[in-house]
């Protein structure tokens, strides 16, 4: 794949508000039936945002659900091509990933309040540094040399506590943001559909 | 087949802190060039590197959200005030309040910021407020909220028959809820605004007439001595001091743009650079002038930042081959 994603804030802003809330409702997809073995549903994610990110114009996209979703089916079928073996029920089953319409499902329709009180939850449940760290990053806005300067941290210190909380965010919001949703991490309905699609990348 | 051995291969969490930590520093200062090249070397090393940097950019831009909370926000006393609506959320865990008592003190001296206590029940009216460059969003105990643009001052009195906000200065977008209740009323100099449930926004500055736009449901509008009138979804109407209101539609995204503040951007098409300069000077003291009549007259378009107006000159500037100057005052742009 050759090209640069677009970086710009314009299109984080996108991403974040039509691409986003759609995650958890994509990785219960995923977790339905089994990606190719080696390819994992993060893998498939982040794929899957790096095409949206290449894309020239998004304005264009009436409904980002159901192209979020197809983007991922492309993903997933580009790699069921590079495996050897592909059963016609694996790509069944990814057909039916196409189908996705773009009426908020009742997990993604939040109110501002409900979105606020996430947010809160999730910062108020760093650990102590990080979240007062955070707090003055997010609300504060200050550099990390004046968050280190308050800490007694150093600015290196605090970009690395940052990134840490980031990762935390990026953790839980791809799985519905709530801090008890880390349980249903690994997809639990892997099992139940047994798939001949499985050799790949193995030698 | 893929070359790719599985023994090299990164892990997705493993790209996903890089991609945080990339998030991080960028989102802070642009990288100099040593560190532009190491980006560009872990970008290029797989495709799902690019994939979660976009990703942790964009979980970067709604956790920024959280600047809606206001300077005075405190996580935990956030969390209990809002507990009650967010009746889908799992109960919160046990550790959450052991760790209320452990460290919201500490982390209030830390920030150095005051704890948000709700009373139940007020008499008075509570005032909330905005300076220049922040927004907020205030949750109301009915369920409604309030959404403050930059320097904006409302007093909110809630009660079981009587809802009302006075609007005394800036940009407010209100989202009632609770239909059947007492109805929602809005002040806002002279005229009054009454709604069920809806979604409206009210701007009220200084020199320029009041404008009310209607997102959803519908607002009843009384001003002056006229009667009453009902403004309806994607519905904008224009209140001069004297003489009567106009109304006229607006699209999707028109109000979209309009609306772009509430994610601390500024959004822009082909509209006037003089006018974009005084949307900045909302948000700012550092004013941006122009040189000359023909330079104001010039479009821009594009989304930029409400509180960085360095950077929006800079970037217009490239646009319209003009010269940025930084005075002791703000920003000179001229040709």
């Amino acid at each position: 794949m050759s090209g640069r994603g677009n970086f710009s804030t314009g299109r984080a802003l996108w991403l974040s508000r039509h691409i986003l809330p759609h995650e958890p409702a994509l990785r219960a997809q995923l977790s339905r039936w089994r990606v190719p073995d080696g390819l994992d549903a993060d893998d498939v994610i982040q794929e899957t945002y790096a095409k949206l990110s290449m894309l020239d114009d998004v304005e264009g996209i009436t409904s980002p659900k159901a192209y979020f979703f197809q983007v991922a089916r492309s993903v997933i079928l580009m790699h069921v091509r590079r495996s050897r073996v592909v059963s016609i029920q694996a790509v069944e089953q990814i057909d039916q990933l196409g189908v996705a319409s773009d009426d908020p499902g009742p997990d993604e329709q939040v109110s501002d309040r409900q979105q606020l009180h996430q947010l809160a939850t999730m910062i108020a449940g760093l650990p102590t540094s990080s979240r007062a760290a955070m707090t003055l990053r997010l609300v504060n806005e200050l550099s990390h040399r004046e968050i280190g300067e308050r800490l007694g941290m150093t600015a290196n210190a605090v970009q690395k506590c940052l990134a840490k909380s980031l990762s935390t965010f990026m953790r839980q919001l791809g799985r519905g943001g709530s801090i008890g949703s880390e349980a249903s991490r690994i997809c639990a309905a892997r099992d139940d559909q047994p798939l001949d699609v499985e050799t790949r990348d193995q030698l | 087949m893929i070359s790719r051995s599985m023994s090299k291969r990164e892990t997705s969490s493993e790209i996903d802190e890089a991609a945080a930590s990339w998030a991080m520093r960028i989102d802070e200062a642009d990288l100099d060039a040593g560190a532009q090249a190491d980006f560009d070397a872990w970008l290029d090393r797989d495709v799902r590197c690019m994939g979660a940097f976009a990703r942790a950019q964009a979980v970067l831009v709604h956790v920024k959200r959280a600047k809606a909370l206001g300077s005075d926000f405190e996580p935990d006393a956030f969390v209990q005030a809002t507990q009650e609506v967010a009746e889908d959320e799992a109960p919160a865990p046990v550790f959450l309040t052991r760790r209320r008592l452990l460290i919201g003190a500490s982390a209030i001296a830390a920030t150095g910021v005051v704890a948000i206590v709700m009373p139940a029940r007020q008499a008075t009216a509570r005032i909330y407020e905005t300076g220049l460059g922040e927004s907020r969003l205030v949750p109301l105990e009915d369920g409604s909220t309030v959404t403050l643009n930059t320097n904006s001052r409302i007093a909110v009195t809630i009660e079981p028959d009587r809802r009302a906000v006075q609007l005394e200065r800036g940009e407010a977008l209100f989202k009632v809820a609770g239909a059947g209740r007492a109805p929602f009323m809005v002040e806002a100099g002279e005229a009054s605004l009454r709604a069920d449930e809806a979604t409206f926004s009210v701007c009220r500055l200084g020199q320029r007439p009041l404008q009310v736009t209607v997102c959803e449901g519908s607002v009843a509008i009384a001003h002056g001595a006229a009667p009453a009138r009902v403004l309806q979804a994607n519905r904008q109407a224009t209140l001069p001091a004297k003489g009567a209101l106009i109304e006229r539609g607006v699209t999707a995204e028109m109000l979209e743009r309009d609306l772009a503040w509430q994610e601390g951007m500024l959004s822009f098409e082909d509209t006037p650079l003089a006018q974009a300069a005084q949307e900045f000077a909302r948000y700012s003291d550092r004013h941006i002038r122009i040189a000359d009549p023909a330079v104001a007259s010039e479009t821009v378009t594009g989304l930029y930042a409400a509180n960085n107006p360095e950077g929006f000159a800079r970037a217009v500037a490239l646009g319209l081959n003009l010269h940025v100057q930084s005075t002791p005052g703000g920003i000179l742009l001229a040709r």
